[in-house]
């Protein structure tokens, strides 16, 4: 019986080793954002700075108007690219949650084919910009995907969750397809429709591939590319060459690590807040999705 | 016979009918697949033909195999970015697959269930911070002037290790990162098998004398078995792509680590986005996205074939 107990004692510390791996390096970069300059400069990163201080943030709030437009955009996108993703897949498996529609078929294979073969990201760079002319557009930020899985899960969860007597009872009653979908089915399949939303909201909001090739206006920049763009400056101001002229160029304010990290920050915390609330459906979603119907 | 065809026609046009509403709904979903999906597969014609920016991607003249051509005969590039793509794509399946199978057990295992909960819920946080963020996390850890690592190397009195220089040392460090970001994510789905397993076979293998070890050992990963046997398969259609977050963005895209590092994707990539150390042409990019696509697709289906046989249940189609 000691045996045992001593064996979950080394296991629960291994396990949270892991978990403190996982939250260190956030912590290492919230330590470096209220770490000064002068002691970063004598002793690098590190846990334990001599000397603590919030110039990076008084900095940073310096870069409100920036920010705010940045954060402006990424909201305006992530809730757009969302909700829309969400209305469309929900539409989409409802369709293919009816066993009696002809084409559920021929749908079926359309969506599952984008899942095996693609074009890849150069055609759909060449075709976006040279043939939509979504190059420096809000739009191209903001359209939304069609995933395979999301529809399976979602259409898993209606049959598993609605049977389809209830549907037929309904439609019965005199209520069309877009009635019983909107009024019965969607209130019905919150559970999913949160875990979904979440991954997606999550995957919009870190998205930086579409800023990164579509967007050069800074004012149409979301925050990872704001924050990239940042990052970029810093890079081309380390390269040792730049550096000799960057000392030449006495007004040149170059950002400090700690005000990097800082920075950091403003992409980090809408996460780390909104996480623990959709935590628990997301797990649940996932347990879901994994279960083929 | 014809009749009956003409009969079965109209019933069938009288059921689309009564489903015009089902159809309208679908609409939306086919378009977004068509028009970002379908119609994108079309650039892959440029496989075929040497762009130029003026004639455009329809417009650029055909010249056969030659971007395929000279992919081949340029050797080291495409040779080096297959090899990165595929051994990654082992080490970090192989990798994640082992760690988050042994999170999962751990977390299943413990008796502090609460503590293990909050642990679930930490170890997933990495899941959503941006590979944008990580660049700067890791680059905190990393940097050669000021990089924790170099700041503890320096002060045991060793020499600062340049590692944004160093191509040797990224096979690892990308292992780790990637460990860090999705070992705990991974570990949920596993998890989810281990909470389902019924508790009578452990109480059955106790009363018979059984171990934690042998409990361990004849239960518990005989029933993980299949779905990593899955979920492996599964991630095979993936083998060509990888992810250009970890790759890209990561690395910093320096030529220097290129040797190590750079895969189909992210030379891709750099094509795309007129980054350094990849030449910006499109033929030749295209002509890889083809072999990436068209060797994924090869994939899909033959796994697909072989899961459909083991258990039809986990396949895909």
């Amino acid at each position: 019986m000691k045996k045992i107990k001593f064996g979950q004692i080394i296991l629960y510390m291994v396990l949270l080793s892991f978990t403190v791996v996982c939250l260190l390096p956030v912590i290492l970069v919230a330590v470096i954002s209220f770490t000064s300059e002068s002691s970063l400069g004598a002793n690098g990163y590190s846990f334990f700075p001599e000397e603590w201080s919030t110039e990076a943030w008084v900095y940073v709030w310096g870069l409100r108007d920036r920010l705010f437009q940045a954060y402006k955009v990424t909201i305006a996108k992530v809730a757009i690219a969302t909700v829309s993703q969400l209305l469309i897949e929900s539409m989409l498996a409802y369709v293919l949650s009816r066993s009696n529609f002809l084409l559920r078929g021929l749908f079926t294979k359309l969506l599952l084919f984008t899942a095996l073969f693609s074009g890849g990201l150069l055609s759909s760079y060449m075709i976006n910009t040279s043939v939509y002319h979504l190059k420096d557009t809000f739009l191209i930020l903001c359209i939304p995907g069609v995933s395979m899985m999301h529809v399976v899960m979602m259409r898993t969860y209606i049959k598993g969750t609605i049977s389809d007597s209830v549907i037929e009872s309904v439609k019965m009653d005199g209520a069309s397809d877009i009635r019983t979908y909107a009024q019965i089915v969607l209130p019905l399949m919150k559970p999913s429709l949160a875990a979904v939303g979440f991954m997606t909201c999550v995957g919009n909001w870190n998205e930086w591939v579409k800023g990164d090739l579509y967007i050069t206006k800074m004012e149409l920049k979301p925050l990872q590319n704001y924050l990239m763009s940042i990052e970029n400056y810093i890079a081309s101001l380390n390269s040792e060459e730049m550096e000799a002229v960057a000392h030449l160029i006495t007004d040149v304010k170059v950002p400090a690590d700690s005000t990097r990290m800082a920075l950091l920050f403003t992409v980090l915390g809408p996460i780390m807040i909104a996480y623990p609330f959709f935590q628990k459906y997301f797990v649940k979603g996932l347990t879901v999705g994994a279960v083929k119907g | 016979m014809r009749r009956l065809t003409k009969q079965q026609a109209k019933k069938n046009m009288m059921s689309l009918w009564r489903d015009k509403q089902l159809i309208l709904m679908a609409i939306p979903a086919l378009a977004i697949l068509i028009l970002f999906n379908y119609v994108p597969m079309t650039g892959l014609v440029l496989a075929f033909k040497q762009f130029n920016f003026k004639d455009g991607l329809y417009g650029s003249s055909w010249n056969g195999l030659e971007n395929f051509r000279f992919l081949f005969m340029s050797g080291d590039v495409f040779w080096r970015t297959t090899r990165n793509t595929v051994m990654y794509y082992v080490l970090l399946t192989a990798t994640g697959t082992i760690a988050s199978v042994m999170i999962a057990i751990g977390l299943n295992e413990l008796v502090f269930k609460r503590s293990a909960k909050v642990m679930q819920s930490i170890m997933i946080l990495p899941t959503f911070i941006s590979y944008v963020a990580v660049t700067f996390v890791v680059s905190a850890l990393l940097d050669y002037k000021n990089g924790m690592i170099n700041a503890q190397i320096t002060e045991n009195g060793g020499k600062a290790i340049n590692f944004y220089m160093q191509a040797k040392y990224w096979p690892l460090i990308l292992t780790l990162v990637n460990l860090w970001k999705e070992a705990g994510y991974s570990s949920v789905l596993y998890l989810s098998v281990l909470t389902g397993i019924d508790q009578e076979m452990y109480e059955a293998a106790q009363i018979d004398g059984a171990n934690a070890w042998q409990k361990l050992r004849y239960i518990t990963i005989p029933m993980l078995t299949p779905m990593v046997t899955i979920m492996t398969l599964l991630s095979l259609g993936n083998i060509m792509n990888s992810n250009i977050g970890l790759f890209y963005r990561v690395t910093q895209n320096v030529g220097a680590l290129y040797p190590t590092t750079q895969t189909l994707s992210s030379y891709v990539y750099g094509a795309i986005s007129g980054g350094g150390g990849a030449v910006a042409n499109y033929g030749i990019s295209s002509a890889i996205t083809l072999y990436q696509s068209v060797i994924g697709f090869i994939m899909v289906v033959v796994v697909n074939l072989i899961v459909r046989k083991k258990s039809p249940e986990h396949s895909l189609f």
